[in-house]
C-alpha cells in the first residue's frame, strides 16, 4: 500500500462507476493489478473509487467487458497541479524569480560581528577586515577565503594570539584571542636596604647591592645593609638594592594571665521561635511563653521570598534561643604560666613576619598576686630585619 | 496427490509452530476494534455497498455487515475495510 505521499506524486483520479456490475469491475482491476482505495458506494449502482490517473486510462476495455461507465469528480496529484500552473506563467516566474533572489541575496555578506577583543577596539578590527576585504554588502565569492582572512587579520592586527573568520551564511563572526602581555613590574626608585630594629645579623644575602655588614655584627636601626650605591667615588652608579637580611632581635614580654577561666558553654536545652516577617515588622508565630533559662544566645536564621534575583518583601525569620551558662574554672599556676608562654609566643612570631623564628626565650622574672600570673619574658627571635630607604642624590 | 502435500503442511507447520497462514493459503483476518477490519488473502470483491461485503476466499467467503462501509484500500490479495463494522461471518 502507498503512502498518501507517493499518491499524490504520481497524480490520481476520483472516479464514480455507474452500473450494475461495480464489484465485478472492481475485481477484474484488481487482477490487472490496478491499486484502488476509497470505495464507496455513493448510491443505487453507484461506487466512487480513487485510482492512480495511468491505471484510469487502462480501465476502458474493463468498462466495456463489465458494462459500467464512469465519471471523473476530481484530479489530484502533482502531474495535475503541474498542469495547471503551467498555465499560469507569471506565478510560475515569480516563483523563480523568488528562489532566485534569495540564492543571489544570501552571497552576500550581510553583517560582521567582532567577539572576544578587551583591549583592541572593535572598529579597529572592522577597518583591518575591511582593507582585507571583509565587510558588510561584499560579495561572497570576492572576499578571500577564512583561512586567509584570519592568517591576514591577525598579522594586521598587533597584540592577537589568535584570530578566527566563522562565516555563517550570511554572517561573519571575526573571533579574536588577544596575547597574553607580562605583567609589568612596579617602579621601584633607587633605594638602600636599612635595618629596621637594632639585631645581631645573621645572614646577610645580596641580590643587587653592595654589602656593608658581616653576620654577627651588631646593627642599630637605620643603619645600611646593603646599599644601593655601587663603584668607587669617582665611577658611581646607583641601583635598587634588593636581598634580605637576616638578624637575632630582643624582645621582652609582660605578661599577664587570670588564675580563674571563665568560659561560657551551652547547656543542651533550646528553644525555638518562629516569626512571619512583613517588610521590617515581624509577627511571633511560635515560641510562645516564659522561657525556662536565663541565659541564652540567639541563633537567628532569615528566609526571604525571592523570584529571581527580585525580594519580595515576606520572609520566615526562625530564631533558636540556645541556652549557656558560665563556667568558672580554678587554674594551677604552672598550667596559667605556660597558658601565657604560649600566647607570648605567638604574639612575637606573627609581629616578626615571614620565617621569623624563636632562637631563645629566658622568663626574667614571675609572681604569683592577686589571684593573677605575672611574668616578664625576654625573647631572642631570628627575622627578617631589613627596610628600604630611597636613596636621594643631593647636591645635583 | 494434492490432498497429501496439504497435510504435509500441515504437518510441518505444526511441528515448527508456524501460524497456518503463512503455510497454507487461507486469509489472515486483523480486526481494529469495530473500525477497521484487514484481510489478507482473499480471491475477490462478490458484492459491495455500504451495510455489507462479501469476500470470495479460497474456501468460502467472508461476509461482513456494519454501517458505512469503505474499502479504504484494496489489492489483489489483501484489503483494509473501515466503517461500523457490526458482524462477520464465515461461509463454507
Amino acid at each position: 500500500m502507498q503512502s498518501e505521499v507517493v499518491r499524490w506524486i504520481r497524480g490520481y483520479v476520483r472516479l464514480e462507476v455507474q452500473g450494475k456490475s461495480g464489484a465485478e469491475l472492481i475485481n477484474r482491476a484488481l487482477a490487472q493489478g490496478f491499486a484502488l482505495w476509497d470505495i464507496r458506494v455513493s448510491g443505487e449502482d453507484k461506487v466512487q473509487i480513487s485510482i492512480p490517473g495511468r491505471d484510469a486510462l487502462r480501465l476502458r476495455p474493463l468498462l466495456k467487458e463489465t458494462g459500467c461507465r464512469i465519471h471523473v469528480q476530481k484530479r489530484e496529484g502533482l502531474p495535475f497541479a503541474a498542469r495547471k500552473w503551467s498555465k499560469r506563467k507569471t506565478f510560475a516566474i515569480g516563483a523563480v524569480l523568488f528562489v532566485a533572489a534569495l540564492y543571489f541575496l544570501s552571497s552576500f555578506v550581510w553583517n560582521v560581528k567582532v567577539e572576544g577583543n578587551v583591549s583592541i577596539r572593535t572598529q579597529a578590527i572592522l577597518d583591518a577586515a575591511k582593507q582585507e576585504g571583509l565587510y558588510p554588502y561584499q560579495w561572497k565569492p570576492r572576499m578571500p577565503d577564512s583561512e586567509k582572512l584570519s592568517y591576514q587579520l591577525q598579522t594586521r592586527l598587533e597584540g592577537t594570539s589568535w584570530v578566527g573568520v566563522e562565516i555563517n551564511g550570511t554572517q561573519v563572526t571575526i573571533k579574536v584571542v588577544e596575547a597574553d602581555k607580562p605583567e609589568e613590574k612596579p617602579l621601584v626608585s633607587p633605594r638602600n636596604l636599612v635595618a629596621g630594629k637594632h639585631a645581631v645579623v645573621t645572614e646577610i644575602q645580596a641580590k643587587r647591592g653592595r654589602p656593608l655588614v658581616q653576620p654577627n655584627t651588631y646593627v642599630r636601626k637605620g643603619d645600611v645593609l646593603i646599599s644601593g650605591t655601587l663603584g668607587d667615588e669617582t665611577h658611581q652608579s646607583i641601583v635598587v638594592a634588593d636581598g634580605y637580611v637576616k638578624g637575632i632581635v630582643w624582645y621582652v614580654s609582660k605578661i599577664e594571665v587570670p588564675l580563674v577561666q571563665t568560659y561560657q558553654t551551652y547547656t543542651g536545652e533550646s528553644k525555638t521561635r518562629r516569626y512571619l516577617v512583613l517588610g521590617s515588622q515581624g509577627i511571633q508565630v511560635s515560641g510562645y511563653g516564659k522561657l525556662p533559662f536565663q541565659q541564652y544566645v540567639t541563633v537567628p536564621e532569615h528566609t526571604t521570598l525571592q523570584w529571581r534575583t527580585f525580594k519580595l518583601p515576606v520572609g520566615w525569620l526562625s530564631e533558636k534561643l540556645l541556652a549557656s551558662e558560665t563556667v568558672e574554672r580554678q587554674m594551677e599556676p604552672a598550667e596559667a604560666k605556660g597558658m601565657g608562654l604560649e600566647q607570648a609566643r605567638a604574639d612575637i612570631l606573627s609581629e616578626g613576619g615571614r620565617e621569623a623564628r624563636i632562637v631563645s626565650e629566658k622568663i626574667l622574672h614571675e609572681k604569683t598576686e592577686n589571684g593573677k600570673v605575672y611574668m616578664e619574658v625576654h625573647f631572642e627571635v631570628e627575622e627578617f630585619i631589613m627596610q628600604e630607604q630611597p636613596i636621594v642624590k643631593q647636591g645635583e | 496427490m494434492r490432498r497429501l502435500t496439504q497435510k504435509w503442511k500441515q504437518l510441518t507447520a505444526n511441528m515448527l509452530d508456524l501460524p497456518q497462514d503463512v503455510v497454507q493459503d487461507i486469509p489472515r483476518i486483523t480486526m481494529i476494534g469495530n473500525v477497521q477490519l484487514y484481510v489478507e488473502n482473499h480471491c475477490g470483491v462478490l458484492h459491495f455497498s455500504s451495510e455489507m461485503l462479501r469476500l470470495q476466499l479460497t474456501k468460502g467467503r467472508l461476509e461482513v455487515t456494519g454501517q458505512e462501509l469503505v474499502i479504504r484500500a484494496i489489492l489483489s490479495e489483501e484489503v483494509l475495510i473501515e466503517g461500523i463494522i457490526a458482524d462477520i461471518k464465515y461461509m463454507p
